[in-house]
């Protein structure tokens, strides 16, 4: 699904260079639960910001199901975010203005659905996160643990083929962050690949595997072989 | 909005972002307005004054300037030649039938009054006018026609109303066969013309491009009869008229008339100059024509630039207006920076969710585009408050000061696409905003 070889990410300004990413290579398959963890700015949200094609990488090879990544231009890059990824933030990141129908609909949108089968899409998928009764709410009348459902809508509403979750239950109360994690089981029970980057040890227990990241490489190089879902979880830090 | 419809949707999301913002947004829309509404005022009154009056002819109809000095005096070498004809010069080049048509004419005024009475005497103008006259300037009629060229060699006591004369004196019935008196004469009217206000009006320039045609129309045969003098504007004499009787100012040195033809093909242009160029020499024998052998051949086109109707008080307010607009459109620019600037973190999430910097684009500049629609109709607003302000300040500025369904077409086109590259650039901008920097602020 995703291969990583020698990625280096380099932040420049006038005074000082950043190395965000050294040679850091992963591979994930398809169907993986990869948690990444570390300590702050050690490269998480770097790695899955360059896995997301929400940011370049200066060296190395990415490639998405045997795909390079690397020089696609912004249609491109554009083209395979709407369409093989979902992305899940702390923050939910939920347009105020728009309600949870309309939320959902927007990644759809770019996608070119027609009106019926993206009328389908968001129905399923808000069905599937337990808000279909609450469509036309904005996302202020929501909880925090609801409003990331709408999230975890809006991603799977396209159907990627991988989900990135950028601490997905940050901002959450442990209840509330347990029902999320759960949800995510689910999805990923289902075949799809999710990496995420947390800080909570306990929730990184609970997926497949874990890949430690420090000063933007991986802390232990065994940890790039696939493991097998029954396999106990192990935290390589 | 819940359709299929790209346009609906981008139409949708900057209505709402226009509502989001409604303190920018209508600080944006009274910039664009104000500078619309200024621009428009003053480019109305010059696109009216310089706008071709009879496009269709322009190449066709043509007027003469002959230079005609007795003497030249030290200086005079090389300056233009006369742009008004004299009766014995106009008479005789009336006699060439080289044009197709070809028209005489000049303005007089006397006291109208109605043999049927009704209306109280008053003071108006009139035109004497060879009948070629109504065809050569495409003169449109309401009831009956112009006087036919046997009436006018008859010297034929006839007459054609205006639209306007035949309002005030008929209430608008048909008057055909009516007779009015003008002057100390009764005439028959022959004909009602209906409405007809070139603008400018390009036929004569005595009385003012942008005034209304007189009221009446008589046969131009009947000059020496009545003896009724020009108006108003030029007739210069060069030299004294030999006696005080009408006819000796007939026969002076005197120009005073406007005459137009139409030569509708180049070799009927080539032969007409000539035949002026003929006459000039001719003359020149006699002691006349002694100016510069630069006698001009106008076409409407080239008639409405020598006449230099747009001035430079004129190019300066335009020039004015337009800086106004440009500072109006770089308020509009810094208010599009503020906007903008705060829906970063939406931008950033919509190119994670997908959306490509070209469709971005697009959706931010049809919210542009959305406010320079409603900045030109604030402008147009604005544009009719200032017209009538001219009209109120300014006389003879009737005509002028008004918005035809050109100028609001150009007024709305004008206000979207000035707007649109006022705000290109902050669009292009916030478009360049890397799809990861504000996913994590939020």
């Amino acid at each position: 699904m995703l291969t990583m070889k020698g990625v280096s990410k380099i932040y420049r300004t006038d005074l000082i260079e950043t190395h965000a990413l050294r040679d850091f290579s992963v591979e994930i398959g398809d169907g993986d639960f990869v948690a990444v963890t570390g300590p702050s700015g050690s490269g998480k949200t770097t790695l899955l910001n360059i896995a997301g094609l929400l940011e370049s990488f200066d060296g190395g090879v990415y490639e998405l199901d045997g795909v390079d990544m690397h020089g696609l231009n912004d249609d491109d890059s554009s083209e395979i975010r709407n369409e093989q990824i979902g992305f899940i933030f702390q923050s939910f990141n939920l347009m105020p203005d728009l309600n949870l129908f309309e939320n959902v609909d927007v990644p759809l949108r770019y996608r070119g659905f027609k009106a019926a089968e993206r009328k389908r899409r968001i129905e399923e998928s808000l069905e599937r996160v337990g808000l279909s009764g609450r469509m036309k709410h904005l996302p202020s009348q929501l909880s925090g643990g609801q409003q990331q459902r709408v999230a975890i809508a809006r991603a799977l509403a396209g159907s990627p083929k991988m989900l990135l979750a950028d601490e997905p239950t940050g901002n959450l109360d442990s209840l509330m962050a347990r029902q999320v994690l759960d949800l995510l089981d689910e999805i990923n029970r289902e075949g799809t690949t999710i990496i995420m980057v947390t800080h909570d040890d306990e929730l990184a227990r609970r997926a497949k595997r874990n890949v430690h990241v420090l000063d933007g490489k991986v802390d232990d190089p065994t940890a790039y072989q696939p493991q097998q879902r029954d396999q106990p979880v192990e935290v390589i830090a | 909005m819940f359709t299929d419809s790209k346009i609906a949707y981008d139409l949708q999301l900057a209505l709402n972002s226009i509502k989001k913002t409604p303190v920018l947004s209508a600080l944006m829309v009274a910039a664009v307005g104000i500078g619309i509404g200024a621009c428009m005022t003053i480019i109305t009154i010059f696109y009216l004054m310089t706008v071709n009056p009879n496009p269709d002819n322009s190449e066709q109809l043509f007027t003469y300037a002959l230079h005609n000095r007795l003497t030249v005096r030290e200086g005079q070498e090389d300056d233009e030649p006369r742009l008004l004809s004299t009766y014995r010069d106009a008479l005789y080049i009336l006699e060439s039938d080289i044009p197709t048509e070809q028209s005489i004419h000049y303005q007089s005024w006397a006291v109208y009054r109605n043999a049927a009475g009704g209306v109280n005497p008053f003071w108006d103008l009139f035109r004497l006018a060879t009948p070629g006259f109504f065809s050569l300037f495409d003169v449109p009629f309401l009831y009956g026609e112009a006087w036919s060229q046997e009436q006018e060699d008859n010297k034929a006591m006839v007459m054609v109303l205006t639209w306007d004369m035949n309002n005030k004196l008929f209430g608008g019935e048909n008057s055909v066969g009516e007779r009015i008196e003008v002057g100390d004469d009764f005439y028959e009217i022959v004909g009602v013309m209906d409405k007809f206000k070139p603008l400018p009006k390009y036929f004569e320039f005595d009385y003012g491009l942008f005034q209304e045609i007189e009221g009446a129309l008589v046969p131009f045969s009947l000059t020496p009869t009545i003896e009724l003098m020009k108006n108003s504007g030029s007739r210069s004499c060069i030299a004294t008229p030999e006696g005080d009787d009408f006819q000796s100012y007939l026969d002076a040195e005197c120009h005073w008339l406007h005459h137009w033809v139409r030569l509708p093909t180049a070799e009927k242009r080539e032969a007409f100059h000539e035949m002026l160029n003929n006459y000039s020499l001719e003359q020149r024998r006699f002691g006349r024509f002694q100016g510069p052998f630069n006698n001009r051949l106008y076409n409407l086109t080239e008639w409405l630039e020598r006449l230099e109707i747009v001035d430079g008080t004129m190019t300066m307010l335009i020039g004015v207006a337009l800086m106004f607009l440009i500072v109006c459109l770089l308020n509009t620019n810094a208010l599009l920076f503020a906007k903008f600037t705060g829906r970063s973190a939406e931008v950033s999430l919509k190119r994670a969710l997908g959306c490509s910097k070209k469709r971005l684009l697009k959706q931010h500049l049809i919210e542009i585009g959305l406010v320079g629609l409603v900045g030109g109709a604030l402008g147009l607003l604005l544009a009719l408050v200032g017209l009538a302000g001219i009209k109120i300040l300014l006389t003879n500025f009737d005509d002028l000061a008004h918005l035809n369904t050109d100028l609001v077409i150009i007024a709305i086109a004008a206000s979207i696409v000035s707007t649109l590259v006022a705000g290109l650039y902050p669009a292009w901008r916030t478009c360049q905003i890397a799809p990861a920097k504000y996913l994590k602020s939020q």
